[in-house]
């Protein structure tokens, strides 16, 4: 095994009354790197958190931390540690002794716990915040907290369950930001479970995305995004649209498609075959649509017909809902532009839609 | 509009007005009343044979009384009960208390709330009468220790302290664990979970989570405990045998038996002080002894 891999997951099984809470699960993890679980609630992604930290053991499969299987190792001995939903910080402790209690537990000598907390409460920013109590400090404070309080136990893998789900917005978008800083000033592994998927994609180098115990998809944010790999993923991550097609031929060169049946569609030909006639899907982002007004000179081949049924205005990017001839509702997004003459479209009126070629992601029928 | 609005603002106000007309009378007949009336009773000792009829003298002999030597042994004597139940209780009730929170299943930890809550449905008094029967020199628990041989001859358990002391400790359990476990259940899981995340053993997580997050629990139970175990008179008579008289029975002794009603009220109001400053002294106490607080 390479020496880069901090955690490995080698065929995890683990269920609960009969339900497949975790279903064959196989990941690594590196050292250093921020992995975000993301997945519908009730998905097994917490159950996936408890796994690695201990707080349960699996029915079957492995689990390695440096080449070490700990299946059954408990979680205190393990180095890893959990930043808490709702933080837990104790109530009855200031900031200072809710930090100071990992390493007071321990009988770290006093004069090194008052040391080591003063340079990470600079190194967070909550030099100033050490005698209040959990009670006199913001959200996002306690959350620094928490956070403040398991690196200190210096562990190598930080899981942070939901950790900004109690956030308004605009803490949750400052908070992400954060956590990444702290992630690389640390260098710390940092596991996240999440059900945002702006979340998931904003802050961490890889993203799994878990649906009913399984894995559906582990890859770059941006991978996910643009290459989803099935429709799942397509779904739960971002906005997308589904056309359907039939395959019309396939060779070595290209295949042909016929979308929503009303237009052929060419695109180089990929390495999975399909058969004539078989129903396949087309995906595309609502932002790699554009829309025009219809202009019968035109040599765009790769265009559909529709109607507006409904714009909506929000501030930076106009929204449009298209009804195709089909019945297929889409979704168009497009940035403001000034100088585009026909830019508003009046509702019921028709116009094009269409995409650069090759934009879009092509997945069998399921 | 505006007179309408005053109108609404009017019938508000009489509501308030009638709902606090009320507790107050309630409070003036209920609480008020009968505490001054004992106030002016113990304020009235009766002329007793061959004493002086002035009421200095008579008052300075009434108050001797109430602080004198033989009277002050019978308050220390409940203090010192009270405080081994209390003691006792706590020995036994916490620990109860923090098993029915920590444990996972549902219908078991139901079990055992109903089960501390039952013995309430049957009066003390026979309850405590039974206790006799587990008690007594060829008692349950004498006729088990002796068949076990564990102990070679029957113990003293019936008639004596230790027996008040058992006693009261069985009948005021309950009023210990069902105060703890309330403070215990507005304790987050989550914070022992990061607890123990952090590294903490058991005795640690008791140490310096639970017991200072339960204090107010303690402070309650506590409470209910002592205060109770100063007024359950017929518990001492029963399991005492009538030999030992705790603050209770005297002042019971003084209202049904000597008939000296000033004298039983008089005790009533040192008992009154002795409680407030009790519970004032409680709060101070625990808050000062507890770690991280």
């Amino acid at each position: 095994m390479s020496k880069d891999i901090m955690l490995e997951l080698k065929n995890i099984y683990k269920s609960f009354r009969e339900t497949n809470a975790v279903h064959n699960l196989s990941i690594k993890i590196k050292n250093g790197e921020f992995i975000s679980i993301l997945g519908p609630s009730g998905s097994g992604k917490s159950t996936i958190l408890r796994l690695i930290g201990g707080f349960d053991t699996p029915d079957k499969g492995d689990i390695f931390m440096d080449g070490v299987k700990i299946n059954h190792v408990p979680p205190k001995n393990r180095l890893i540690n959990t930043v808490f939903q709702n933080y837990a910080l104790f109530p009855h402790m200031n900031v200072f002794d809710n930090i100071a209690f990992g390493l007071k537990v321990s009988r770290v000598k006093k004069h090194i716990i008052e040391k080591e907390i003063i340079e990470i409460a600079d190194k967070i920013g909550l030099s100033n915040l050490l005698h209040r109590m959990p009670h006199e400090i913001s959200g996002g404070e306690k959350q620094r907290v928490a956070i403040a309080r398991a690196i200190l136990k210096k562990p190598k893998i930080l899981l942070l369950d939901e950790p900004l789900s109690a956030l308004d917005k605009k803490l949750r978008n400052i908070m992400q930001v954060e956590l990444k800083l702290i992630q690389k000033k640390f260098n710390i592994t940092f596991i996240m479970v999440t059900h945002d998927q702006e979340e998931a994609l904003s802050v961490a180098d890889r993203v799994m995305v878990i649906n009913q115990g399984h894995l559906e998809q582990i890859g770059a944010p941006r991978d996910v995004y643009e290459t989803p790999k099935n429709l799942f993923v397509a779904k739960f991550i971002g906005e997308i649209n589904i056309f359907t097609a039939e395959v019309i031929s396939q060779d070595k060169q290209v295949l042909k498609l016929c979308i929503e049946n009303s237009i052929d569609y060419t695109i180089k030909s990929e390495t999975q075959l399909y058969n004539k006639g078989e129903n396949i899907h087309v995906l595309l982002r609502p932002e790699d649509l554009t829309i025009s007004e219809i202009n019968h000179c035109s040599k765009k081949k790769n265009k559909l017909v529709g109607t507006v049924l409904d714009t909506t205005y929000k501030g930076s990017t106009l929204d449009s809902i298209i009804k195709l001839p089909s019945g297929k509702k889409i979704k168009a997004i497009e940035f403001f532009d000034e100088d585009d003459e026909d830019f508003d479209y009046r509702i019921n009126s028709k116009v094009e839609v269409s995409w650069i070629d090759g934009w879009e992601v092509i997945l069998k029928d399921e | 509009m505006v007179g309408r609005l005053y109108l609404k603002m009017s019938k508000d106000r009489l509501f308030q007005i009638i709902v606090l007309s009320l507790v107050f009378t309630f409070a003036l007949i209920f609480f008020v009343t009968p505490n001054l009336l004992i106030l002016f009773s113990s304020l009235n000792p009766p002329v007793l044979i061959g004493e002086d009829t002035n009421y200095i003298k008579k008052m300075i002999d009434h108050c001797a009384r109430v602080v004198g030597p033989f009277y002050l042994k019978i308050y220390l004597h409940s203090i010192l009960i009270g405080a081994y139940t209390l003691l006792l209780t706590f020995i036994i009730g916490y620990p109860f208390a923090c098993a029915i929170y920590f444990i996972q299943n549902k219908y078991l930890q139901k079990f055992l709330l109903i089960s501390i809550i039952v013995p309430f449905w049957t009066s003390s008094l026979i309850r405590t009468h039974c206790m006799t029967a587990l008690l007594k020199t060829k008692g349950i628990i004498n006729n088990s220790l002796l068949f076990l041989d564990i102990i070679g001859q029957p113990l003293d358990l019936l008639y004596n302290t230790t027996a008040i002391i058992i006693g009261f400790t069985y009948t005021l359990v309950p009023l210990m664990i069902l105060p703890v476990y309330l403070s215990l259940t507005k304790i987050d899981k989550e914070i022992i979970e990061a607890a123990k995340d952090l590294g903490a053993n058991s005795m640690q997580i008791f140490r310096s989570i639970l017991l200072p997050l339960s204090v107010d629990g303690i402070i309650s139970g506590s409470s209910m405990v002592f205060l109770s175990s100063l007024s359950m008179f017929y518990l001492a008579d029963i399991l005492g045998g009538g030999k030992y008289i705790l603050i209770s029975n005297l002042i019971k002794n003084k209202f049904l038996i000597t008939n000296n009603w000033s004298l039983g009220c008089a005790i009533c109001l040192l008992f009154y002080i002795f409680i407030v400053l009790f519970l004032l002294l409680h709060k101070k106490i625990l808050s000062l002894e507890l770690p991280n607080n």
